[in-house]
């Protein structure tokens, strides 16, 4: 079946075709969501509303574009959506912290995707949201300050913090290794 | 300050990576459920059920309604006396009712005799009354072409007198109008006996006195209702009977919301955490029998939904403090007690379960139609009408925009309102007669609400339709 007709399947509300879309985009959406959630039950949550969402507007969906940027969106939003009924805190945390030089390639890539899901949970909140939403899903600082109702350069700060912090926690995993 | 490749790596890295499902989360998801929440009124069958409750209600009243007024108009008589005709023809009772002093019989025996063997042919239709009639029977001999009385005769007031006897005097003379004395003279020939009973079938007297002596002031006044009701044919002659219903219901609300504004995940946990539990509606109505079959009914009732709300607090901290002893033995005799105290704080979650309450005044106002008339010891009937809310309020626990659980009382109603407004009402009911004045009732019920019961500023829209089973007592006032 192709992607045009199961979402035709969708908007027409058949179930096999709602079932065939889970199947389909589900894994990656987990995902998105365990890099945006505190953890695994919040990312449940988070995944469980967002495809509540699409299943319900799928029908506005207008065949322009990548339907799989289209559910991401809704995705990344809900999750946003779901951060800040938890008071999303945007906090600067270790600013005295140890000055880290940048990082040469071989120092991460032999970093699995697991190894870099696991550090990035490990971000504060704040900086995770910002990291993911600027290198992951590719929004711009303006994008970025718009969705989280921040200032654009708040998004900047942020999101140096937590490249910083996360090369940091490369460059310890390293010496655990050494 | 950027750092292209290190981003560049994470990006290429993460962008498709697709982490394992949780097993049961598309059990959750499963969009049927979401689509059973949002069908449309005129694909649910509990409204349909309503709606045609309703209108055939509507329609069998308005039938009923209009065809019992000419049939009112046909005979003519608010009178003691009926001719009844069509009824009378076809009921067997009549030839064994009808008792009189047949002629060649002695009118003072109180035999009783066949109608055909006294040679009155044509009267069988004639009267139609249930009176216990008390008086020298001289010549039964009846020869009025007529099949009954005219329906424009009257009779004069003293004729029922004396033809009533003592005892019943009072009633029947009160309520008795005169009739011409042209008219009167066909019927002076036709002669009630001592005790001649007539028994018509749909009259609302019932006790019949087969002998004289139990024909007296005591059983009059407990047989005979103050306000004396006319028979007739049974469908167009006006009631003047007044009655009262009691009944209490359980009763289950159906709750069907409509997101507006809210966010799915709001929706989604409020539809987990509430679900609604057995309720009960209490009230009194004032019933007005229009006809023996057409009836109004109205008066006050008070329903409460009750609705089961789940919740969890966050953060709950629960200390324990835990005392160890040691008992150390150093040496004989040199024994040292050793006592440690320790707190053990464990911080959770805990589930609370919260009844809430939903409460409403309202004065429902209904028309209905009873098949069968009021002889009959059982009887169904169908019902529809409004019900007009007078005061709704709403206690317990609510989830904020916020998920948080907020409590909600009568005072600070907040997104729920304190008039429901018009709601649609439709049963069946079921009569069973227990006593002369009383009848025990069942009656499902279904009630929908046409309003939603929250307030334009909140973010759903929740809507409550009742069904139960009121079971009730309904007394005549009038005896």
């Amino acid at each position: 079946m192709t992607e045009h007709e199961l979402i035709r399947g969708c908007i027409r509300q058949q179930a096999n075709c709602q079932r065939m879309l889970f199947e389909r985009y589900a894994g990656k959406m987990m995902s998105v969501c365990l890099r945006y959630a505190n953890d695994s039950m919040e990312a449940e949550d988070i995944m469980q509303d967002a495809f509540i969402k699409i299943y319900r507007y799928i029908e506005q969906f207008k065949f322009e574009g990548s339907f799989e940027g289209w559910i991401r969106r809704i995705v990344v939003n809900t999750a946003i959506r779901h951060l800040e009924k938890k008071k999303l805190r945007f906090k600067d945390i270790d600013e005295n912290g140890p000055h880290v030089p940048q990082l040469p390639p071989q120092a991460y890539t032999h970093l699995g995707e697991d190894d870099l899901m696991k550090l990035i949970s490990q971000l504060p909140e704040g900086y995770r949201v910002v990291f993911n939403l600027n290198v992951i899903e590719g929004y711009s600082h303006e994008e970025i300050g718009e969705m989280l109702n921040i200032q654009p350069g708040t998004s900047r700060s942020q999101l140096v913090k937590a490249r910083k912090m996360l090369q940091h926690q490369i460059l310890q995993l390293q010496k655990i290794a050494v | 300050m950027t750092d292209s490749p290190f981003d560049n790596f994470i990006r290429n890295s993460l962008r498709e990576h697709a982490a394992p499902v949780p097993e049961g989360l598309w059990d959750k998801i499963h969009p049927e459920k979401d689509r059973r929440r949002a069908v449309p009124l005129f694909r649910r069958p509990a409204a349909w059920l309503a709606l045609a409750a309703i209108i055939a209600g509507l329609v069998a009243g308005s039938y009923f309604w209009f065809t019992g007024k000419s049939g009112q108009d046909a005979t003519g008589m608010a009178t003691a006396i009926s001719p009844d005709n069509n009824n009378s023809n076809t009921d067997p009772k009549i030839n064994e009712s009808i008792t009189a002093a047949a002629a060649g019989k002695d009118s003072g025996t109180h035999e009783q005799s066949d109608l055909n063997e006294t040679g009155m042919q044509a009267n069988k239709t004639s009267v139609a009354p249930n009176l216990i009639v008390a008086q020298q029977a001289t010549s039964p001999h009846l020869t009025s072409p007529h099949s009954g009385i005219p329906q424009t005769s009257k009779i004069p007031a003293s004729l029922l007198s004396n033809a009533i006897g003592n005892e019943y005097t009072p009633s029947y003379t009160e309520q008795t109008p005169v009739i011409a004395a042209e008219e009167y003279a066909n019927y002076s020939a036709f002669n009630f006996s001592e005790a001649a009973t007539v028994n018509g079938s749909r009259f609302s007297l019932r006790n019949n006195f087969e002998a004289p002596e139990m024909v007296n002031a005591v059983t009059h006044t407990r047989s005979f209702p103050n306000t004396y009701r006319c028979p007739g044919t049974g469908t167009g002659i006006f009631n003047t009977d007044w009655q009262l219903e009691v009944y209490a219901s359980p009763d289950m609300a159906f709750r069907s919301v409509q997101n507006v504004s809210a966010s799915a995940q709001y929706m989604a946990r409020k539809d987990s955490s509430t679900s609604m539990r057995p309720g009960f509606t209490a009230g009194i109505r004032i019933v007005k029998p229009l006809s023996d079959q057409f009836l109004l009914k109205t008066g006050i009732q008070y329903t409460q939904m009750n609705e089961k709300f789940t919740y969890r607090t966050e953060n709950e901290i629960r200390t324990t403090t835990v005392v160890t002893t040691r008992q150390i033995i150093r040496a004989p005799g040199d024994t040292v007690l050793v006592s440690d105290t320790s707190t053990l704080q464990q911080i959770g979650y805990r589930n609370n379960t919260i009844r809430n309450r939903f409460r409403s005044i309202d004065i429902p106002l209904t028309a209905g139609y009873q098949f069968g008339t009021e002889d009959n010891d059982i009887r169904v009937g169908i019902n529809a009408g409004v019900i007009f809310n007078l005061s709704s309020w709403y206690e317990g626990v609510i989830l904020d925009t916020s998920l948080a659980a907020v409590p909600v009382n009568k005072d600070a109603g907040g997104m729920y309102k304190s008039r429901l407004g018009l709601g649609l009402y439709g049963s069946i009911s079921l009569m069973k007669r227990i006593g002369d004045n009383t009848h025990l009732f069942f009656e499902p019920y279904f009630r929908y609400n046409l309003g939603s019961m929250t307030t334009a500023d909140a973010s759903f829209k929740q809507r409550f339709s009742l069904g139960g089973l009121a079971v009730g007592l309904r007394f005549n006032l009038n005896r």
